[in-house]
C-alpha cells in the first residue's frame, strides 16, 4: 500500500478531538474518496496525511515506512491541493507559483522553464503565466493550484474539496485531471461533498463521521448505501435517485450516466 | 475599500514590468531617490523631477495616479515645512503680526522651505514613477537581486498579495453588515459596525496565515528550499541606458554640488 493512515487521533489546541481513530489507505492507480459532513475532519485528516499536522496518536506510512522519518524529502512524493485556492497561492505570478517546487528540485533554469510551460499547456493556463494568481477567476485559480502540485510529479495526490465553487464545465475538467492522475499510477485521495463528482471518479469511498471512518469499500456499494450516506449528510447520486423514483431496478446498480448507458445497452442487447 | 484594493492591485503589477531588469531598476530608483533627497539646491531636484515625468510619459504609465500621489506628498511637505521660514535665522523678508506675537519670515528660511519641498517631491516623483512602471512585485524581485535577506523579500511578496485580499474581505464583511441594517444609523453607530469587522478580520487573518504556512511547508522539500528566489533577469541596452543616466545625475549631484 502506497499511503496508509492508521488510527489517527487529533485535536487542535484547546479544542475538541477532531479525529478519533481515523484510518484509510490508498494505493497506486486508485482514487479514494473521503466523504463526510461539514466539520467532520476531512481537511484535518488530509493535513495529517501530508504530515503538516502531528497527530496525538496514530501513524502515517508511506510505502510501509513512517512518513515522519522520511521528511522533508518525502514531501515531493505527496502533493496537497487546498480547498481554498487563495490559501495555497502565495507567489507573485502564476509562473513563479508553478515553478516554486521545481526550483527546489531542478538545478537547471531551462529545465524548470520547460516543465512550467508543459504544465501550463496541460492545465490551460498558458496565457496567465505572467499574471498574479490572485487576479484570476476561481476556476483558473483551481487549475493553477493543480498545476503547481502536479508539475513536480508527486506519487500521492491529496485533493481537498476540488470542485468547491466551480462551474459544471470546470468540474468536468477536474474529473479528467483526477482520472489522468489515476492512469498515471498515482494514488489520489479526494475529500469531497460533491456526490456526483465522487461517483464519477472514485474507486473506493470512506465515510468520515464523528472523527472515525466507515466504509472503504467500492464506490458503488458505499454510494448506494443510504444509511452510510446519511452519516455523511449526503443524498445518493442523481441516477440511483431517479431510478428509485421511477421504480426501475437494474442489477448493475448504476451510479453515473455512463453506468446507466452501459447498463441499458447491456439490457437492450 | 474596494477602490483602495484596486489601487494596491494596480501598483502591484505596474504598467510595463518587463521594461527594465528589476535589480538595475531598483538600484537606479534608490540612487535617484537618495540623490533627490540629499540634493543641496533646487536644480538637481528639478532635473530628477523632469526625469520622472519623462519616464512616466515614455512608458505610458497612468499620469493621473502618479500626479495624485505627488499632490498628496506636496500638501504634506508644505504643511510640515510651514514653520521653517519663521524659525530660521536670516535676512528678514516680511513681518507678520499674530495678535501679540511678531513673526519674521527670513529669506534663508523660505529658501530652506522651498528646497525641502522640492527634495521631497522630486524623491517621491522618481520613486513613484519606478513603482508605477515596474510594480511592487518587480521592485521586490529587484530587492532580491540585491541580496536582501530572502525571508524579507518573501514577506514583502506575501504582503503585496494579501493586502488587497484583506481589503476585499473587509469590504465584503462591511457590505454583509450593511445589508442587514434595517433602520437609519447615526454616525457613531458606524464605529460599532467597524469594530465587529476588525475582530473578525483579525481572526480570519490568523486562520489564513496558519493555512498559508501549511501551503508553503507542503511544497518545501528542504528546510530552506522555499527561500530560493527567481533567477536574475538579463541586462539589456535599456538597463545600461537607465543606469548610465542614473550615474550621470549622481555625478552631477556629487561633483557639481547641485
Amino acid at each position: 500500500m502506497l499511503l496508509k493512515v492508521e488510527n489517527i487521533y487529533f485535536r487542535y489546541p484547546g479544542g475538541e478531538e477532531v479525529l478519533k481513530g481515523a484510518s484509510f489507505s490508498a494505493d497506486k492507480g486508485e482514487v479514494v474518496a473521503i466523504i463526510g459532513p461539514n466539520g467532520s475532519g476531512k481537511t484535518t485528516l488530509l493535513m495529517v496525511a501530508a504530515a503538516l499536522l502531528e497527530p496525538e496518536r496514530g501513524i502515517v506510512l508511506l510505502e510501509d515506512r513512517p512518513l515522519r522519518e522520511q521528511l522533508p524529502e518525502a514531501r515531493k512524493r505527496i502533493g496537497l491541493v487546498f480547498q481554498e485556492p487563495d490559501d495555497q497561492l502565495f507567489n507573485p505570478t502564476v509562473y513563479d507559483e508553478v515553478a516554486f517546487a521545481l526550483r527546489q528540485l531542478l538545478s537547471s533554469v531551462e529545465e524548470t522553464d520547460r516543465k512550467v510551460k508543459e504544465a501550463a499547456e496541460k492545465f490551460n493556463i498558458k496565457s496567465s503565466l505572467s499574471k498574479p494568481p490572485y487576479k484570476l477567476s476561481i476556476g483558473e485559480k483551481r487549475m493553477v493550484t493543480l498545476a503547481s502540485v502536479l508539475a513536480y510529479d508527486p506519487d500521492v495526490l491529496l485533493l481537498d474539496e476540488p470542485t468547491a465553487n466551480l462551474s459544471s464545465k470546470s468540474i468536468q475538467e477536474i474529473e479528467k485531471i483526477v482520472l489522468n492522475a489515476r492512469d498515471a499510477d498515482r494514488a489520489v485521495v479526494v475529500a469531497s461533498h460533491d456526490v456526483e463528482f465522487v461517483a464519477n471518479v472514485s474507486d473506493r469511498v470512506y465515510v468520515i463521521s464523528d472523527g472515525s471512518m466507515l466504509g472503504g469499500l467500492s464506490a458503488k456499494s458505499v454510494l448506494s448505501d443510504e444509511s452510510l450516506l446519511a452519516l455523511a449528510d449526503m443524498n445518493p447520486p442523481l441516477v440511483p435517485q431517479t431510478l428509485r423514483l421511477l421504480g426501475i431496478k437494474l442489477d448493475d446498480n448504476p451510479l453515473t450516466i455512463n453506468d446507466l448507458m452501459r447498463a441499458s445497452s447491456l439490457a437492450t442487447s | 475599500m474596494e477602490g483602495l484594493a484596486e489601487a494596491v492591485d494596480s501598483l502591484s503589477s505596474g504598467t510595463n514590468p518587463a521594461l527594465f531588469n528589476p535589480t538595475i531598476a531598483v538600484i537606479s530608483a534608490l540612487i535617484l531617490t537618495g540623490t533627490a533627497a540629499f540634493s543641496y539646491g533646487f536644480k538637481l531636484s528639478a532635473l530628477i523631477f523632469a526625469v520622472s515625468v519623462v519616464l512616466v510619459l515614455l512608458t505610458r504609465s497612468p499620469i493621473c495616479t502618479w500626479a495624485k500621489i505627488l499632490m498628496f506628498i506636496l500638501t504634506w511637505a508644505t504643511l510640515v515645512s510651514i514653520p521653517v521660514p519663521f524659525i530660521t535665522l536670516g535676512a528678514p523678508l516680511a513681518n507678520l503680526s499674530l495678535g501679540s506675537i511678531e513673526l519674521k519670515v527670513s529669506r534663508e528660511g523660505l529658501n530652506a522651505m522651498i528646497t525641502f519641498i522640492s527634495r521631497v517631491v522630486a524623491a517621491a516623483a522618481i520613486f513613484t514613477s519606478f513603482v508605477s512602471i515596474m510594480g511592487w512585485e518587480r521592485i521586490v524581485r529587484g530587492l532580491g537581486g540585491l541580496q536582501m535577506p530572502r525571508e524579507l523579500t518573501l514577506l514583502l511578496n506575501l504582503s503585496i498579495i494579501h493586502i488587497p485580499l484583506f481589503l476585499r474581505e473587509a469590504s465584503m464583511m462591511l457590505s454583509a453588515r450593511e445589508a442587514r441594517i434595517m433602520r437609519k444609523t447615526r454616525f457613531k453607530d458606524v464605529w460599532r459596525v467597524l469594530a465587529t469587522v476588525v475582530g473578525d478580520l483579525l481572526l480570519r487573518s490568523y486562520e489564513r496565515a496558519w493555512r498559508l504556512e501549511k501551503a508553503i511547508r507542503s511544497r518545501s522539500f528542504t528546510s530552506t528550499g522555499f527561500l530560493r528566489i527567481t533567477p536574475p533577469a538579463k541586462i539589456g541596452a535599456k538597463d545600461l541606458l537607465l543606469f548610465s543616466l542614473t550615474l550621470c545625475i549622481l555625478t552631477l549631484g556629487v561633483l557639481g554640488g547641485l
